[in-house]
């Protein structure tokens, strides 16, 4: 699965952020490396510091949310085609 | 604020749109001595109906993406409960109105795949209210056409 040690870092650290609720996490494997207050700016650093190695960007939340598309469509990552 | 009008087409508010990867993944690639991949000139079907944008996997293929997010979402298809899926960051344009003519420029936004392509419908994404929270969207029915302020 794509970002698996990524997302585990998210789950584990995710109790000790309450103070960044809202903020954008960069993850690299086990490391955090830093919170961002806008998507692009996450993303921007992502690129610039791990180039074309796996990083998370994810928008720091104490309850997921979750995103409604009303239209009849499969969610369909690249890896299943 | 800049804006768009196009007729309406039998599928509803549909837009050309050109695809590409991020500007800050387009300065990794250089930095890297890779190629850019091309951009991908796409269908999009403006639906108020979508939390997050949503692209044929086939199009994030053509990009060479890697997923650098994951979200949680909930469709018709998923069998009542949400279900968590990997996200890509691109950059869109709109194409509208004269040849040539660029609107509403992101350069770098986070969308979801969805086989779109497979269901024959003419597009292959879904311009959903992540975009649409900064524009203005005009619905004119009796008319037959639609308008996008940005």
């Amino acid at each position: 699965m794509a970002l698996e040690k990524e997302l585990e870092t998210y789950s584990s650290k995710l109790p000790e952020w309450k103070d960044h609720v809202g903020k954008f996490v960069l993850i690299h494997g086990n490391e955090v490396a830093d919170f961002f207050s806008t998507y692009e700016d996450a993303i921007k650093s992502g690129y610039q510091r791990f180039k074309m190695e796996p990083f998370l960007v994810k928008q720091i939340h104490t309850k997921e949310p979750v995103l409604f598309i009303s239209r009849c469509i499969t969610p369909t990552p690249i890896s299943s085609l | 604020m800049p804006h768009f009008s196009l007729q309406l087409s039998p599928q509803g508010p549909i837009v050309d749109a050109g695809m590409t990867v991020s500007t800050a993944r387009q300065q990794a690639l250089v930095a890297q001595n890779l190629a850019i991949p091309p951009p991908q000139i796409v269908r999009g079907l403006i639906d108020t109906g979508a939390g997050l944008s949503a692209v044929d996997p086939s199009v994030l293929q053509a990009l060479g993406l890697n997923p650098t997010g994951e979200a949680e979402i909930f469709t018709p298809t998923t069998g009542g409960i949400p279900v968590k899926i990997p996200t890509y960051d691109v950059c869109i344009a709109i194409l509208a109105g004269r040849t040539g003519d660029v609107h509403f420029i992101s350069d770098t936004i986070q969308v979801t795949g969805a086989s779109l392509t497979a269901q024959g419908l003419g597009y292959q994404v879904l311009i959903g209210r992540d975009i649409l929270k900064s524009c203005i969207l005009y619905f004119n029915g009796a008319d037959g056409v639609f308008s996008l302020s940005y």
